[in-house]
């Protein structure tokens, strides 16, 4: 599992380089208008946590994750398209344990914190709107404390996720991003929303 | 003297007679209409449409795709009576209303349910007492389902859920005393809204305390309204349930078809009081689409149980039109509250679908819907549904 998130973060990044170098030529091509975007983020998603007992029964339980953070991104934008690069920093709270009485390991309010690094591809829908989508490669740190009674195996902290999103400009100044997408590792979606502010 | 001619006749008329804002839904402020009344009978919305809008639903919110290009929007919007083209008398407004739910409870799983649900059955009639529409008396009958404290299940009834007498005093105010829904926050038609569903507003909730007996007086200005609501309870229950009170809201411009504005509620029953507070905004982004916003935080107490119960609530609607009687739909919403200084699990739910009008009189919404609860000590699996809704206006 470790090995298949830190090769999809990989291809993240690959993916990540390779949008620099076509937006960057896009924009000289062009002469599209740029745009650099500052963000406060909300979040929340779903992990699978797998929970196993001494004598080899499994839990497959989850974890819930909800936190806040910043992101930067740079546009490029050309007609009524743009392609965009952005990186974040965000913290947060994360619960998980057992679904069943056999499985007494619960946890609550654990800190996490987590990269992310993400390419996209934007289509304005009207000078207001903007439909997205894109990829983010991140990573994710948390530690779930260790039980005598049992083994707890979250999902990998290198990974990455696919998504679509939203732009609603409210002003010159500031967009209102909404998006949701999903990681093979996630239990339930990830939902995210933004307020950014361009710089 | 032809048809075309008469009928932006009686939109001139129309327009004259009320004022410049109106919707039918607060997210039509996308179309730039700004205010209720211009559109509804009752001037804070729900319930029945007038003439202009029933003929703004058919002539430019609803598709013209099952229609050739010699039909136009003018015909529609001619077409939009009660029974079509035929005209009522000016002082008579009949108008029916359905709204069926069917929806899937964790779609693809071995606990997946089906369920359908009519959610609305309801006959209006609307008497106009004078031409310049300053007397108007409306109400409703309708199939309801009416579930008192303590009651398992809740029980078929018939029941009115809007009845009233409007007076539209002088140009800017209008009093209403009748049985109405509590004037509160932004009136959204989903009644499992965390922000009508914990305040127990909207009146298709069909619990005890929503409806209510009471005046109400809007004004309404280019710029601002304002709106007092005092009322006595559902003089149809019983004295001990029925919630005596009063709230108050305004609305401000903040720019081309942007508003904001802020509610507040106080009411209580002999055994229950609750306070509340809001603040919403409502913002066109674009031609047809539209941001609404609102966050609210509520105190009850309950006096029989010796329980208190605080909580706070946000929620952000997106509807983004894709072409005319299509558009894309986005809910997302959160609620935390907190029972006797114990944490209740936080509630975060997302919507996204499609909110279509095809044809006039006709609206179809084609959600999905996912539900999240964060707990302190556990992770909950979250619950999805399907759901397809089937709303007709005759």
């Amino acid at each position: 599992m470790e090995r298949t998130g830190a090769v999809t973060f990989v291809v993240l990044i690959i993916l990540f380089t390779c949008a620099l170098r076509l937006t960057a030529t896009a924009a000289t091509e062009t002469g599209s208008i740029n745009r650099s975007r500052f963000s406060f983020e909300a979040m929340t998603w779903q992990e699978i946590l797998r929970i196993e007992k001494t004598d080899g029964s499994v839990d497959s339980s989850v974890a819930n994750f909800k936190g806040s953070g910043f992101a930067f991104e740079r546009q490029w934008r050309s007609d009524m398209t743009a392609w965009a690069v952005g990186a974040s920093f965000s913290v947060g709270a994360a619960s998980g344990g057992g679904t069943s009485p056999d499985f007494m390991y619960k946890q609550g309010d654990l800190s996490w914190l987590m990269f992310a690094l993400e390419p996209k591809y934007i289509w304005a829908l009207s000078e207001q709107i903007d439909l997205l989508v894109g990829a983010t490669g991140f990573y994710r740190h948390i530690e779930w404390p260790h039980s005598s009674n049992f083994r707890v195996t979250p999902a990998p902290d290198f990974n990455g996720a696919l998504f679509a999103g939203l732009d609603l400009v409210l002003s010159p100044q500031f967009v209102f991003r909404q998006t949701f997408g999903f990681s093979s590792v996630d239990a339930g979606p990830f939902w995210r929303f933004a307020i950014g502010y361009n710089l | 003297m032809n048809s075309r001619f008469l009928l932006i006749s009686c939109f001139t008329l129309f327009m004259a007679l009320v004022p410049s804002t109106a919707l039918a839904y607060p997210e039509f402020i996308g179309y730039g209409y700004v205010s209720c009344v211009t559109c509804h009978y009752n001037t804070q919305g729900n319930g029945p449409l007038n003439d202009y809008g029933r003929a703004l639903f058919a002539s430019e919110i609803s598709s013209r795709s099952f229609f050739p290009e010699t039909v136009t929007d003018e015909d529609l919007a001619e077409a939009s009576g009660f029974l079509g083209k035929k005209q009522l008398p000016w002082w008579l407004r009949p108008s029916f209303k359905y709204r069926g739910l069917l929806y899937r409870t964790n779609p693809g799983s071995s606990e997946s349910r089906s369920r359908f649900i009519v959610m609305q059955e309801d006959f209006n009639l609307t008497l106009i007492l004078d031409q310049e529409q300053r007397y108007i008396v409306s109400g409703n009958i309708g199939v309801g389902y009416h579930q008192s404290p303590g009651e398992p299940e809740p029980t078929k009834v018939w029941l009115s859920r809007e009845h009233y007498f409007r007076w539209n005093l002088f140009e800017k105010l209008y009093l209403t005393i009748g049985m109405m829904d509590k004037v509160f926050g932004i009136r959204l038609i989903d009644h499992t809204a965390f922000s009508r569903t914990r305040l127990d507003i909207n009146q298709y909730r069909n619990i005890s305390g929503t409806l209510t007996h009471g005046i109400v007086a809007h004004w309404i200005e280019s710029e601002w309204e304002l709106t007092g609501h005092g009322f006595i309870g559902n003089l149809n229950e019983e004295e001990n349930l029925r919630k005596r009170g009063g709230s108050l809201m305004s609305e401000f411009t903040m720019g081309e078809n942007k508003r904001v504005g802020f509610s507040v509620l106080t009411e209580g029953s002999p055994t229950a009081k609750q306070n509340a507070f809001a603040a919403h905004g409502k913002l066109a982004v674009s031609h047809g689409s539209a941001l609404l916003l609102e966050a609210g935080f509520h105190k009850k107490e309950d006096s029989s149980t010796m329980s208190n119960l605080s909580g706070y609530y946000a929620f952000a609607q997106t509807t983004v039109l894709l072409k005319r009687g299509y558009n894309l739909l986005s809910v997302a919403e959160f609620y935390k509250s907190k029972q006797d200084e114990h944490d209740l699990p936080e509630m975060y739910r997302w919507g996204v679908g499609l909110l279509c009008f095809p044809l006039p009189r006709v609206e179809i919404r084609l959600i999905g819907q996912d539900l999240r609860y964060w707990s302190q000590d556990k992770g909950d699996k979250d619950s999805w549904n399907a759901q397809a809704q089937l709303h007709l206006s005759f």
